[in-house]
């Protein structure tokens, strides 16, 4: 190594940041998570409007369908139902998605 | 230091991108720790106070989540990762320009250069007296060990600008410095 290469090595040197810093890490993930968590929120708002929109698409056949099957499972029974298994779908769904921790 | 770009860490940086792809937060945090010391030192050298320069490079590992998709097989992490870096600071210093801000690292240079007796000079100060395009150049190349070729395709420049940029930029700084250099 030359003189000059030496010189700048050591003023290379003088700027350097730290081989390991747990802590730019952590800060990192930190924002990474926080975009991941408002997309996952982006998408479950996005997914619960859609599903709404097919429900009351679909409402006069599932009423219907619920006045054949009989008085057990009326509109009023069957519609809380529905509702319960779409919700615990889509939280599943975004649950199942949930990242590893990083750190 | 950031260590040369040989087979075996290329071929952990796409395996890290590949797990990263696919949900895995831990891959993605080793990508980060390989990679922290280098870019933050690389955005240092470029100018501003460490601060900005840590912040714009928590910044550009976010990019770097973001758009971990389009990393292509036969680039490499490395350059694209450093062009995503180099792109932020350019535009945070067109943003600090159209602000009218002065350019503190200019300053910085210019006292340095005219008192002459700092004997403390450190890099970013030195760096400030080149052209942006030479700082990064110089930057990668003479301290980060980047090759022409990876620098080129980091900032988007042709080979032979890369080439002549280091060039001119290793001898202005030898000059600040008041070194001669023998390889010329």
């Amino acid at each position: 190594m030359s003189d000059a290469d030496a010189l700048l090595s050591g003023l290379w040197a003088q700027d350097q940041s730290p081989a390991q810093d747990p802590a730019f890490v952590i800060a990192v993930m930190q924002k990474v998570e926080l975009q991941r968590f408002r997309l996952d929120m982006a998408w479950l708002v996005i997914g619960c409007f859609a599903a709404g929109v097919v429900f009351w698409a679909v409402a006069p056949l599932i009423e219907a369908l619920a006045r054949l099957a009989g008085p057990l499972t009326g509109p009023s029974t069957i519609g809380p139902v529905v509702a319960a298994l779409a919700m615990a779908a889509l939280l599943w769904s975004w649950i199942s998605d949930r990242p590893q921790p990083a750190v | 230091m950031m260590s040369g770009s040989g087979g075996t860490e290329l071929d952990e940086d796409r395996e890290l991108v590949i797990q990263a792809l696919s949900g895995s937060s831990a891959a993605f945090a080793r990508l980060v720790s390989r990679h922290q010391q280098a870019v933050r030192s690389f955005l240092r050298r470029l100018g501003g106070p460490a601060a900005d320069a840590d912040d714009l490079a928590q910044e550009t590992f976010v990019t770097v989540w973001r758009r971990l998709g389009q990393v292509r097989a036969d680039q490499g992490v490395r350059p694209w990762l450093f062009g995503i870096a180099y792109r932020k600071w350019l535009t945070l210093r067109r943003s600090d320009a159209r602000r009218g801000a002065r350019d503190a690292g200019t300053l910085e240079a210019q006292a340095v250069v005219h008192s002459g007796s700092d004997d403390r000079l450190d890099a970013s100060a030195a760096l400030a007296v080149l052209a942006p395009e030479e700082r990064a150049c110089v930057a990668l190349c003479l301290a980060a060990e980047f090759s022409h070729a990876e620098a080129a395709q980091a900032l988007g420049l042709p080979l032979g600008t890369v080439k002549s940029h280091v060039t001119r930029g290793r001898a202005r700084l030898l000059e600040l410095l008041g070194a001669s250099d023998e390889r010329r």
